[in-house]
């Protein structure tokens, strides 16, 4: 089954990461590093993404023409800071990578919708 | 066992037939959540096995009144439930590949199947109230009334909550299996239920002399 995995996390979260030093840094970097060999048989695409703070929405309303508006989609304190697909047998599999994300934060776990 | 000495509609309450319902519900109550672990096993469909489970305890229900209930009611459970199971896998095509691969056992299922069924009701990945609810249906097979009673909410919400799961395990890939010890489906540290009595008292979180180490009895 295809799952996508949501990187997540809170302004506290992004705090924490802005307050690392550079060694803590390259230290988290490799064990994320280590973590997308590791899986890296049943990972198709993935990225990290920029902050919230360079996002833009096109949101569409009930008739007339799509609003643009400067800021991500979810208001508040959390935001997606990268995503990866996965390609595995089902839900425990999934859950057993998010598990082990050195990432931190929160990660959510998607089923892709797929034809019937 | 009572019988109707009519054989004729078994909604109708003939005081004779009230005893066999209840020695049939209590046959239901017994054999329903075996029959819905071994049905899941060989459809891997939730909702699928649900049906043919329904449609065995309506047989059952239909002749047992007429003809006594059998020695192993479970076993006739299971023929009936297995012959309609396969009906279904005949039927759908996605299912083809399935029929192939899949064993039969002779034999009504063991303890393993009910446990699988379990772990898959009891799934960390659905809400603690979804867990309780669908593990009281299925696996217990108390009716949603019943349910609903327990939880002090409506027999709707009840209906709508086992929808809602039935079809997160469907969706989101919920496997059918036990799972080791170390996996994270299987319950390491159980968050304790609310009345859980402090320790140092004994063991049993109930109130109803349930068991040996209740401390009602």
């Amino acid at each position: 089954m295809k799952y996508v995995l949501l990187f997540c996390g809170s302004d506290e979260d992004a705090a924490a990461f802005r307050a690392m030093t550079p060694d803590e840094l390259r230290a988290r970097y490799a064990e994320v590093g280590a973590w997308f060999s590791e899986y890296g048989a049943k990972i198709g695409g993935t990225n990290q993404l920029q902050g919230p703070e360079t996002a833009t929405s096109v949101r569409f309303g009930p008739d007339g023409p799509p609003v643009v508006t400067d800021g991500p989609y979810l208001e508040g304190k959390e935001s997606i800071g990268g995503y990866a697909e996965i390609d595995v047998a089902d839900l425990d599999e999934a859950l057993r990578m998010a598990r082990t994300w050195p990432g931190r934060g929160t990660v959510e776990i998607r089923p892709v919708m797929t034809q019937r | 066992m009572a019988r109707t000495r009519d054989g004729g509609d078994p909604s109708r309450h003939d005081p004779a037939l009230t005893v066999t319902r209840d020695a049939l519900s209590a046959v239901f109550r017994e054999e329903a959540g075996k029959l819905a672990a071994s049905v899941t096993r060989i459809l891997g469909d939730f909702d699928a096995a649900e049906e043919v489970v329904q449609d065995a305890l309506l047989a059952a229900w239909r002749q047992w009144p007429q003809d006594g209930v059998p020695d192993r009611p479970g076993a006739w459970l299971w023929t009936v439930a297995r012959r309609r199971a396969i009906d279904l896998l005949r039927r759908d095509i996605r299912y083809r590949k399935r029929v192939r691969s899949a064993s039969f056992p002779v034999s009504q299922a063991g303890e393993d199947d009910r446990l699988m069924l379990l772990f898959t009701c009891c799934h960390p990945a659905l809400s603690r109230e979804a867990q309780v609810a669908l593990t009281l249906r299925t696996v217990c097979g108390l009716g949603t009334a019943e349910i609903a009673r327990a939880f002090l909410v409506s027999e709707t919400a009840i209906i709508q909550r086992l929808t809602r799961a039935r079809r997160k395990i469907a969706a989101a890939g919920i496997p059918y299996r036990v799972p080791a010890a170390d996996e994270p489906s299987s319950p390491a540290t159980p968050r304790p239920l609310a009345g859980t009595p402090p320790t140092g008292r004994r063991s049993c979180c109930c109130t109803t002399r349930c068991c040996a180490t209740c401390p009602r009895r």
